[in-house]
């Protein structure tokens, strides 16, 4: 564990330190990831790079037309206590809500849950559902992807070495569009989920989608606009318990992550009809 | 590598030099012999490290010494003036909020920093704010039991 620390106070700075370094460096943002792995010595960096001292990635802007992008250092609590996140983007709160405990999550940061690709993070059903788009910079060179397309697989992303996520864009949402968060586990605050689910439904253009979460090496998003007048929710939690690869592990057997993520979709349409 | 960092600990300015491997629990502990703040992890499941950084309460064992550079820390030696126990650690006596005592430095973070974000919190916000600090001996009825009385008196709140 004999590595070194740099603190960066511009993007320029920190590009020039991503590519020196390369795969050698890791990016800190919360760190309540990243000092689990180097302590648990899964990862062994020679450099670490701090993000907090770049103050335009400390930023939580809503544009005017309603879009909002998240910086990389914005705390899961941050968007918590943030007001104008309601409405269409109300999931994404909720799910803060449920991470981890309160001090950890004035550390934790979204950028870092979707970074980490843990396949249980639980910002990433929200997100998938509002259609966010991750921001990889390398230098002045900035590509944008979904986040099923940035999550390739367990704690597996398509960011290269060179660059580092910026920041997340949420567009904005059709009036009236609403989303909900439910999240399964065994033991509230101490305890990853078991399986989690975001709904969107957005009235204006008839849309309404489902993403799950901790039950498939990536991010499932199923599109369930044919039942948007219907609102079944037993053919929902049918089409996204098929939808699903889950595995057995020290938390829960495939079966009953499959039988619980049926459950969640049935609540959320409990929560969309209330 | 080591770095030079300049960091307050309950108001005491102090100098030193860190391994940047080195988390902000062991700057506290091994550098500065502030050995209130307890190891129970190390990987912020149990909240026993829980401090003040910057106004903002977080778990020690997750934050490294060197982001703490240029900051103001509060741990639980800061707690009392002198001989004087504050209400908390008064409460938690009365009360019985503690018995082997591991969890009671980030216990008593927690709830100050909980009243100091909401001064009359219901039952449920306080069980909320220790949701991240593991206690194995008291079954935490009594540690709300000394949270609450210092928010409501001891006649007052809810139980």
């Amino acid at each position: 564990m004999n590595f070194a620390y740099e603190k960066p106070t511009t993007a320029q700075a920190l590009s020039g330190l991503l590519e020196q370094s390369g795969s050698g460096a890791s990016l800190l943002a919360g760190g309540t990831d990243l000092l689990g792995q180097i302590r648990g010595r899964l990862i062994e960096p020679r450099l670490v790079i701090d993000l907090k001292g770049i103050e335009e990635l400390s930023r939580i802007e809503h544009h005017d037309d309603g879009s909002v992008t998240i910086g990389a250092t914005v705390s899961a609590n941050r968007i918590i206590d943030d007001k104008r996140l309601h409405g269409a983007m109300a999931a994404l709160p909720e799910a803060c809500a449920r991470i981890a405990t309160y001090a950890i999550r004035n550390r934790a940061t979204v950028v870092g849950n979707i970074a980490n690709a843990s396949p249980c993070a639980d910002s990433v059903p929200p997100l998938c559902v509002l259609d966010a788009e991750v921001e990889l910079r390398a230098g002045s060179a900035v590509r944008r992807l979904t986040l099923p397309a940035f999550i390739r697989g367990v704690r597996a992303t398509v960011r290269t070495k060179n660059e580092y996520v910026a920041a997340i864009h949420i567009p904005a949402h059709a009036k009236g569009t609403r989303s909900f968060f439910r999240k399964h586990q065994r033991v509230r605050g101490h305890d990853l989920a078991l399986a989690n689910a975001a709904l969107l439904h957005d009235p204006e253009n008839k849309r309404l989608r489902v993403a799950i979460g901790s039950c498939s090496p990536a991010p499932v998003v199923v599109h369930l606009d044919d039942l948007f007048d219907s609102l079944d929710a037993e053919e929902a939690a049918r089409r996204c318990m098929a939808a699903i690869l889950p595995i057995s592990d020290v938390r829960a057997s495939a079966e009953y992550r499959t039988d619980m993520t049926g459950v969640l979709v049935r609540r959320l349409f409990d929560d969309l009809k209330a | 590598m080591e770095y030079d960092i300049e960091v307050t600990v309950n108001d005491v300015h102090y100098k030193t030099r860190v391994p940047a491997s080195f988390t902000l629990m062991q700057l506290l502990r091994d550098k500065l012999h502030l050995t209130g703040t307890k190891e129970g992890c190390g990987i912020g499941e149990c909240g026993a490290c829980s401090v003040m950084l910057d106004g903002q309460l977080v778990n020690a064992c997750l934050v490294l010494g060197v982001e703490a550079n240029g900051s103001a820390v509060r741990t639980i030696e800061g707690e009392a003036k002198g001989e004087q126990l504050s209400d908390l650690q008064q409460s938690f006596i009365k009360h019985h909020a503690l018995q082997c005592g591991f969890c009671t430095p980030g216990m008593i973070l927690s709830a100050r920093d909980l009243l100091g974000r909401v001064p009359a919190p219901r039952d449920e916000q306080i069980v909320e704010a220790i949701a991240g600090n593991l206690c194995r001996c008291t079954g935490y009825e009594t540690i709300v039991d000394a949270i609450r009385e210092v928010a409501h008196g001891p006649k007052g709140g809810a139980k």
